[in-house]
């Protein structure tokens, strides 16, 4: 999903996909337009509308060349994400829905997921993305302070963010999700929990809690670079996540991946077959596919992109994993999640080799970060905010 | 012998010796065309990339000169301060040099304290303006230096380009008419000279000498003076681009004998071979036991590979014989070697040629001097590395090696060179004007206080203008401590050094902030300090790793996190364990990067 430079770019392999029945696939369509650049954002995006028509097209072409891919299996989840894909006039949604209906087999619960801007919410989008058959909004809120939201240069105020989230749950939409971004320069915790409070009236079914990260090539980070801004140290932000995992547990969420919550039965089916290592098939400029075994990134430019589908080929990365990759995957991903890491599970996959060492590597741990159960670990709330440091320890190289 | 020239060239760094010397062979027809490669007596890979001539060597040319035919003997001469010694000996095999000047740059600091020596050895001197080609050349005013330098006439400064080959039949014609055939009695008792040796893998130590009088004799029973040992010389010869064997080598002429010596050590530069049944009367004067001056640690990365570099500088010592190594451990490092060196650049060749011919991968520890240590009781004990030193309370005094530096520079740089050598605990001695624009300054200065960063420092205070030479002169009594750096209580022998007193204090400060720097925070806090004896001098706290990024973690930030994590986690395996805490290779060369 990200705008990582491509080194080796080639055209895809064919053949026949490794996606298993059982398991069903995730599809995430990738909307590459934003109308204006966030300055913490690294997501691939252009802010150049003017041939969003064609993309969308080309989207439809790729989805109809991978056919081979998808055909069989059942659609357990259709994500829209961006970019900005609320961007998308209703017309261009519904055909990508359309296609998406006449070439996929969803199951009949399948998650449909659209990634929106609050200044895009109003009752007429709503009534259409409803009508559509969307059943899931991830709704882009980040802060509801005006001043914060300004400086990200996003392009709703606090009381509009609050206003989108009160309009989607009044036009039916019962499964909401709302991103806020934490560890943020010059915003308190204080008013992290009052905006907190705020959205909390609303009851949304998820909330994804996001800690903001300096990432290469952005606006903040060259901000952080030249000293103009000095990234909130390690100690706030750490107590900041800590007091957002015990308040939203306390308010009824479960706290089941690091920057992740849900009320019960409300956890994303897409977004966890990314942590679970589940099949994802994704279509658009910079989104990445999995099968289980070989992850590939499309390239992440627009012109390149559609110029390269009108020819019928797709141009992407492809990465084959190894077995410690895989098994090394399999750890950190693991390790965000509230189950944690199961011996048995772990034994079944990767044999008891593997198993006995990662075994005697996490038996070392302090009982302060991790939490024993008979038949394996999870990490506790201070083990989670070093979990790359301890996924690391348990690593296979 | 009449047709007989010896000669040498003294050249600063970078004045293009080398590409001068490919023009001679050249144009002697030594090397065919097709022979011909870049700086053709430069042959270790090393020499060739950084453009210096490491060991020296030496070819016999001929040429035809007003009919009559010449033996010209070119001794190649090592360019850097730390071979000075070697530099000396080819000099004393000679009767002339040619004394190679940069026309775009003057007079450098090692052009003249090598031109000095050849003055002491009476050489004639021949002046060459060098890279005459370059549009930046100034002929005239570095004639003056030149004039003003040896006193020469003018006119006797031949102009001159490596690379175009201007001036190189001007040069051989000066050979041949000015510098004086060689002396010597072919029927005397034989002394030779060695002034170089190399190893052959096939047939061991070749010796390189110039024959001052008797003659040598393939199957003579052959004695070389300092070692007191005898040898049959299995193959004496003269030296053209391959060894060309002969029967006999006379007075007068330069050559080789390889006579199954496996050991380096046991051909020293300067020493005299003469015969065994018939010696000569008194060795050549002028050898001397050169002695190492720079040690450091040198420990294989992977601990399971000190055999391996056991065995790697064993065969570089067997070409290298100024190159010296003990066994020595460290808590921090393992097992490895302690090495003696000339000096810095021989340091860094060493370290090199390990990585590079030997496939070694090695950590080089703080580089120190050589100490001497007396003792209440009397004792006096060499100290090569921080270990090596007694307890405070048994220690009377030490003494420092202190050496005469001469910095050749222009006059607008005198202030900062000034206080950079003050700074370094030098003391001006003289201060004289070479020419208008080029100053000469003496200092005496300690050798420990060269070993770090005082190349660089200089070279950047005087952009580049200045040049740089040193030669030992004495060992003073110095107030020096022992620092130690301490990592949550646990010494870290691979860091200590012996410094000054006087600088101690700010070594040790920039020590633990850069260590702060260089290490990577773990799951509990880590206290870095500097400590002489048990008093602790600077501290500097490296807070525990209390938290990661929490970051998002979805489709393609997946396998860009392993692949960050598995890169961390590989550089971990490579860390060592001191006390609780782990430490990476880089922290222990923290010491050479503290001015980065």
């Amino acid at each position: 999903m990200h705008g990582i430079p491509h080194k080796i770019i080639h055209p895809a392999a064919t053949g026949k996909p490794l996606f298993l029945p059982k398991v069903g696939l995730g599809v995430y369509i990738h909307i590459p337009f934003c109308k204006r650049a966030c300055h913490y954002c690294d997501f691939y995006f252009s802010t150049q509308l003017r041939y969003k028509k064609e993309l969308v097209q080309a989207l439809a072409r790729e989805a109809r060349l991978r056919q081979e891919e998808w055909a069989g299996a059942e659609i357990h989840s259709l994500y829209f994400g961006g970019g900005t894909p609320s961007l998308l006039e209703p017309s261009e949604l519904a055909d990508l829905l359309d296609l998406f209906h006449r070439l996929a087999n969803p199951v009949p619960e399948v998650e449909i997921t659209l990634e929106v801007n609050p200044e895009d919410v109003n009752s007429k989008n709503l009534a259409t993305w409803k009508k559509l058959g969307i059943n899931r909004l991830s709704l882009g809120l980040q802060s509801l302070q005006t001043r914060i939201l300004q400086w990200m240069n996003r392009g709703h105020s606090g009381p509009q963010g609050l206003e989108a989230l009160k309009k989607a749950g009044e036009a039916g939409f019962d499964n909401i999700n709302v991103d806020i971004i934490f560890a943020i320069p010059g915003l308190e915790l204080s008013c992290i929990l009052n905006d907190l409070r705020e959205i909390l009236k609303f009851q949304p079914t998820h909330i994804s809690c996001y800690e903001l990260t300096c990432e290469p090539r952005t606006a903040y980070a060259h901000e952080v670079k030249t000293g103009k801004i000095f990234p909130v140290e390690e100690a706030a932000s750490g107590e900041q996540f800590l007091t957002l995992s015990e308040i939203l547990e306390s308010a009824g969420y479960n706290h089941y991946e690091i920057s992740n919550y849900a009320r019960p039965g409300f956890e994303a089916i897409h977004n966890r077959r990314y942590w679970e290592g589940l099949p994802v098939l994704g279509l658009g400029p910079s989104a990445v596919s999995f099968d289980g075994r070989m992850r590939t990134q499309n390239v992440a430019h627009n012109i390149r992109y559609m110029t390269s589908l009108q020819k019928g080929v797709r141009l992407c990365e492809t990465e084959i994993l190894t077995p410690s990759a895989l098994l090394n995957e399999y750890l950190l991903t693991r390790l965000r999640l509230q189950e944690g890491l199961s011996f048995t599970a772990l034994r079944q996959r990767f044999g008891p080799d593997a198993e006995q060492r990662i075994r005697s590597r996490a038996a070392k741990w302090s009982p302060q970060v991790a939490e024993w159960r008979s038949d394996g670990f999870r990490l506790t709330r201070q083990g989670r905010l070093l979990a790359d440091h301890l996924a690391a320890d348990l690593f296979e190289i | 012998m009449d047709h007989i020239r010896n000669f040498c060239i003294i050249a600063h760094i970078d004045h293009g010796k080398s590409t001068l010397a490919d023009r001679l062979l050249q144009v002697t027809k030594t090397v065919t065309e097709r022979e011909m490669q870049d700086q053709v007596l430069d042959d270790m890979d090393l020499e060739r990339e950084r453009g210096i001539t490491i060991k020296s060597k030496a070819i016999q040319m001929e040429y035809t000169y007003k009919g009559q035919t010449y033996i010209l003997n070119l001794i190649d001469t090592p360019g850097h301060v730390d071979f000075s010694y070697e530099v000396s000996r080819s000099i004393a095999a000679c009767e002339g040099a040619l004394l190679l000047v940069d026309a775009t740059q003057g007079i450098q600091a090692q052009t003249i304290s090598n031109l000095y020596l050849a003055l002491e050895h009476d050489l004639e001197i021949i002046p060459v303006l060098n890279k005459m080609d370059l549009p930046s050349a100034m002929p005239e005013e570095v004639k003056d230096q030149i004039v003003d330098l040896i006193g020469c006439p003018r006119s006797s400064i031949i102009p001159a380009s490596g690379k175009t080959g201007q001036g190189v039949e001007d040069i051989l014609a000066a050979i041949i008419e000015r510098i004086p055939p060689p002396q010597g009695d072919p029927d005397a008792p034989l002394q030779a000279l060695v002034f170089d040796s190399v190893y052959n893998s096939f047939r061991g130590i070749i010796a390189y000498y110039r024959i001052l009088n008797g003659r040598l004799r393939k199957g003579d029973k052959v004695l070389f003076m300092s070692t007191g040992k005898d040898y049959v010389a299995d193959e004496v010869g003269t030296l053209k681009l391959q060894l060309q064997p002969k029967d006999e080598v006379s007075a007068g002429d330069v050559g080789y004998i390889v006579s199954g010596i496996k050991n380096a050590r046991e051909v020293r530069v300067g020493d005299t071979i003469t015969h065994a049944e018939k010696p000569c009367d008194a060795p050549i004067k002028g050898f001397e036991n050169v002695k190492p001056m720079v040690f450091a640690g040198i420990y294989p990365v992977d601990t399971d590979d000190f055999e391996e570099l056991r065995a790697s500088l064993e065969k570089l010592q067997l070409n290298d014989a100024s190159l010296t190594f003990e066994p020595e451990t460290s808590a921090a490092l393992g097992f490895g070697f302690r090495c003696g060196f000339l000096g810095m650049l021989h340091m860094e060749i060493v370290q090199e040629r390990l990585e590079r011919e030997f496939n070694m991968n090695v950590i080089t520890t703080v580089p120190n001097v050589s100490y001497i240590a007396y003792t209440r009781k009397g004792e006096k004990i060499t100290v090569n590395t921080p270990s090596d030193m007694p307890d405070p309370t048994q220690l009377d005094h030490i003494e420092e090696p202190f050496i005469k530096a001469q910095i050749i520079t222009k006059p607008e740089y005198i202030g900062p060179i000034m206080s950079l050598c003050m700074d370094k605990r030098g003391i001006i001695k003289n201060q004289s004007y070479l020419t208008t624009d080029r100053v000469e300054l003496i200092f005496e200065m300690p050798l420990a206080e060269i070993v770090f960063d005082f190349y660089d420092k200089l070279k950047s205070i005087s952009r580049g203008y200045a040049s740089f030479d040193y030669h030992i002169i004495d060992y003073r009594e110095s107030d020096l401590v022992k620092l130690d750096i301490l990592l949550n209580g646990d010494q870290v022998d691979a860091l200590s050094a012996l410094i000054h007193r006087s600088r101690a204090y700010h070594f040790g400060r920039r020590m633990c902030e850069k260590l702060k720097e260089l290490l990577p925070r773990q799951q509990f806090q880590i206290a870095i300090q500097a400590a002489i004896g048990s008093k602790v001098i600077a501290r500097e706290t490296l807070s525990a790793l209390r938290k990661d990024v929490t970051a998002k973690c979805y489709g393609g930030d997946i396998s860009r996190k392993r692949k960050l994590l598995e890169r961390q986690k590989e550089g971990k395996k490579r860390m060592r364990q001191i006390g609780t805490v782990e430490v990476p290779q880089q922290a222990f060369l923290a010491v050479l990067k503290l001015n980065q």
